[in-house]
């Protein structure tokens, strides 16, 4: 059972408010939800939609065609007319959309102008017979519209039972409540990328805004005193890498977050983080590129990029989460995995993931373990003499904090000894390097293998993904299987370094492999060939800005290639 | 300088800068770029870097621009504009161009201020022949409000919020225009959009000089000063009275006041007028924060008078 509601309307009439407003009221009643915002890059007009899906189990993917469609501008009647199911209703400003059956035309702005002095209160208006045709219990309702809009609540609680009260009641069937309070939470991903960060212990944030990574670092803003982070705006992307490193040298926890430009800038320093050995987490939210590209709108550009960006050759940890829910599990294991191994770890989101909202289980820290990886005052104190890149079995030197011990902690962005000082002394490069590297055997025992659904892929056509597509995917899969059981699905979260043979051996007894990403190249497969000899059979692209939604994937494997 | 009548006669012989964008209602960076455009008679150039002239400006199917215009990367319009001076000089040294055409970048306070200023500086001290127009709202506005460095101590912003023990902003605002003055470049200027006609004659005053000049022009924004749509005018307006935007030049390293005001008129008058210091005068601290904004601006004046004093256009 499920049920999809698209509140649409133009930049400045508040379609994300309305939308959060009814995730809440869908979330405390007990409902599994995912609420995708797409919009345009501009500040006035353009197209907002807010797509809310309503289920009885947990979904992770949007949909193209919506049971209710509340439109505040002609517009949008025009452009989201089109993507309806049979029997759809829809809701709208008077003009907005052609009357007919099951059209429910209100003359909201009037109402919202004349009756409250508050035209901004038009869409309110139109939630409030939203809800009621939903069967949803106006209390509960106007709660969320006090949660959201705070002291400014008044006038929009007002408008909220104008709207219920001009709409007919109750047009569908409703699921039982499928959790109870407390059980459960509502994020977004950009929510759980923060939270993640908080619970692995991030200390510092430097950032420079860029959407869609800038999410995440006003979550982190906002939390800042509360729970002992630094966070800093800096002047460019340059700086914020640079002041991350810095604050890791110092023994914080450090993070960045920006998105596929701002990365471009961080290059030197993903470099440098490479070389002196010191842990950075990057969150790399992606959009369309090149250069600007679409600023608001989603994509899975940067694969090849985050994997192979820096010059030089060093390790790095890339994982790109399936959900929110995985996002903060993520974001924790590559903190610590940064910490650990001394790599910078990036954490490969997207506009989709970072803007999704969500319903999953209460998130738990303790899955994902934190250990100290920084020498203690005892453990310094035992050492005779300290060599900041000491060579080991693992390639990982003990790693000591400046200033808190007799010892000199030296790093160095020219290649260095293991003291840190500049060499070039050829044997001491060699070794270094090799050092370095072999770090990356650790990090590969410590990553996913993808995993794969059903579990045996025997003599199937499986769909292949990475991150933000999975609930597209899966759901996918699951719908082409009800007609023929000859798919599966395996997905990517942790991207490198993996164990590759492991990989092949996975896939090997698959009939073929199709890719599907939102890239033109079809970057996975590229990488999955390179390193397995296995070559995807087609590749299913998008590109246009938006997710893929399940009936997209659908179609595509069965149109011929 | 320029007229009223002269700026409107020129827009209608040939618009430069359209309306029909979609820059927010009351938005105060079209009444800048216009007079900006209108007070350069010779054909011009313009770059701008990402921000909310950008996007709202040069959306299909339309362009608000009727003159050449380069969209470039958010930290590069001062060097892409170099380039294009470079090249234009080329084609006039070869004798494949006759004209004298100018080159101008509109670019916001992020751009400038913060991530553009290394750009910028380079372009100053190379000496291209570019005015750089900063319209400075005090914030990242485009992408929702962000702090920048032009942003005023305790404004509040998405990235510095108000909080229990964080009053907003807990940095003072860069001094950008004397930042650009230690450069020795011909022309710098502060301008508000409250005063259009002296904007216009800085302009061009400004396009005697050949090499970089630069204005800083406080540009009033209602949505992220959380100010209403009807009062940009009278928002930079106030800002010039109490001396917080105080409108000056230095002109081949002279100083000059253009406008004193007669009256003392507290910063708070101002500051209360909008929302992004709302929590001041709730706040129990916020008199204290207050009187140390003021401070800050009595200093900052105070400075500028004896700079005035001794390298003054008369000294």
């Amino acid at each position: 059972m499920e049920l999809v509601v698209r509140l649409a309307g133009a930049a400045g009439q508040g379609i994300q408010s309305l939308g959060e407003i009814l995730a809440r009221s869908l979330f405390r009643s007990g409902f599994f939800l995912h609420g995708e915002l797409s919009y345009h890059s501009r500040i006035r007009g353009g197209e907002n939609a807010f797509t809310v899906r309503l289920a009885d189990r947990p979904v992770f993917a949007t949909r193209r065609d919506a049971d209710l469609l509340v439109v505040l501008t002609p517009e949008m009647g025009r452009t989201w007319g089109e993507r309806l199911r049979p029997g759809a209703w829809v809701v709208a400003e008077e003009g907005a959309f052609p009357p007919g059956p099951r059209v429910l035309g209100l003359p909201a702005l009037r109402l919202a102008r004349e009756k409250l002095g508050l035209p901004l209160a038009q869409g309110v208006v139109l939630l409030g017979a939203a809800a009621r045709l939903l069967g949803l219990d106006l209390d509960r309702v106007g709660a969320a519209v006090r949660e959201v809009f705070g002291a400014k609540s008044e006038p929009n609680l007002q408008a909220l039972a104008l709207g219920w009260e001009l709409a007919p009641p109750q047009a569908w069937e409703l699921p039982s409540p499928a959790f109870a309070a407390g059980t459960h939470m509502l994020l977004t991903g950009g929510q759980a990328v923060g939270a993640g960060a908080i619970a692995a212990g991030c200390r510092y944030l430097a950032s420079y805004p860029m959407t869609p990574g800038t999410p995440v670092m006003e979550f982190l803003a906002q939390r800042a005193e509360r729970y002992g982070l630094v966070v800093e705006q800096a002047e460019d992307e340059i700086a914020a890498i640079n002041m991350a490193l810095g604050a890791a040298y110092a023994g914080a926890r450090a993070m960045v977050t920006t998105s596929g430009g701002g990365f471009a800038l961080m290059v030197e320093g993903l470099s440098l983080a490479g070389m002196i050995e010191t842990p950075v987490v990057i969150h790399l939210g992606q959009r369309p590129g090149p250069a600007t590209g679409l600023p608001t709108r989603t994509a899975q550009e940067n694969l090849l990029f985050a994997l192979y960006a820096g010059h030089g050759e060093f390790p790095r940890y890339l994982t790109a989460p399936a959900t929110p829910e995985a996002a903060f599990y993520a974001t924790m294991k590559a903190f610590e995995l940064a910490e650990a191994f001394q790599v910078p770890a990036i954490l490969l989101t997207d506009q989709f993931l970072v803007d999704s909202y969500v319903v999953v289980p209460a998130l738990d820290p303790a899955r994902v373990p934190m250990r100290e990886h920084i020498l203690s005052l005892e453990e310094i104190a035992q050492m005779e003499h300290y060599e900041r890149f000491a060579l080991t079995s693992t390639g990982v030197s003990p790693r000591a904090v400046p200033g808190l011990s007799p010892h000199l902690v030296l790093v160095d962005s020219d290649e260095h000894d293991f003291y840190g000082r500049i060499t070039e002394d050829l044997a001491i490069r060699k070794a270094m390097v090799e050092k370095r590297l072999k770090k990356e055997e650790g990090l590969r025992e410590a990553t996913d293998l993808p995993e794969a659904f059903p579990e045996s892929l025997r003599g199937r056509t499986v769909l292949l993904g990475w991150g933000s597509t999975f609930g597209a995917l899966r759901e996918a899969v699951e719908a082409l299987n009800a007609e023929e059981d000859r798919y599966a699905h395996v997905h990517f979260q942790d991207l490198w370094p993996l164990r590759w043979a492991e990989v092949a051996e996975l896939l090997e007894p698959a009939r073929e492999v199709i890719t599907v990403e939102g890239n033109v190249w079809g970057q996975l497969g590229k990488l999955l060939r390179q390193e397995t000899g296995i070559r995807p059979m087609r590749h299913l692209a998008r590109y246009d800005g938006r997710p893929f939604t399940p009936e997209d994937v659908v179609e595509g494997v069965r149109r011929a290639p | 300088m320029p007229s009223i009548k002269v700026l409107a006669e020129r827009e209608e012989r040939g618009v430069r800068f359209t309306g029909g964008h979609t820059l927010c209602a009351g938005c105060a960076e079209p009444m800048v770029v216009r007079t900006v455009l209108n007070a350069i008679p010779d054909p011009v150039v313009v770059a701008s870097p990402t921000g909310c002239l950008e996007v709202a400006t040069s959306r299909f199917p339309g362009t608000a621009w009727n003159v050449p215009w380069i969209h470039v990367a958010f930290e590069n319009a001062a060097a892409v504009i170099s380039g294009v001076e470079a090249a234009y000089k080329v084609l006039r040294k070869k004798g494949l161009l006759d004209k004298r055409v100018r080159f101008v970048v509109f670019a916001g306070d992020g751009g400038t201020y913060d991530i553009g200023l290394q750009a910028l500086s380079g372009a100053l001290e190379r000496g291209h022949d570019f005015l750089y127009v900063c319209l400075n709202n005090e914030a990242y506005m485009n992408t929702g409000v962000q702090r920048s460095s032009a942003t005023p101590k305790c404004a509040a912003a998405t990235t510095a919020p108000v909080g229990e023990a964080i009053p907003g902003k807990p940095q003072e605002r860069k001094d950008l225009t004397e930042i650009v003055a230690a450069h020795g470049i011909p022309y710098v200027a502060q301008a508000a959009v409250s005063h259009l006609i002296d904007l216009a004659n800085k302009v061009e005053r400004a396009m005697n000089y050949e090499g970089p000049k630069f204005i800083n022009v406080l540009t009033t924004c209602p949505l992220g000063w959380r100010t209403p749509r009807d009062s940009a005018i009278q928002q930079a307006k106030q800002a010039v009275e109490t001396r917080y935007w105080p409108l000056y030049e230095v002109i081949e390293g002279r100083y000059k006041i253009n406008y004193k005001p007669k009256e003392h008129v507290p910063v708070e008058e101002w500051l209360k007028t909008q929302g992004r210091f709302r929590h001041l005068f709730r706040d129990p601290q916020g008199k204290e924060l207050i009187a140390q904004i003021q401070a800050e601006v009595d200093r900052r004046w105070e400075l500028l008078l004896k700079k005035e004093q001794c390298f003054g256009v008369g000294g």
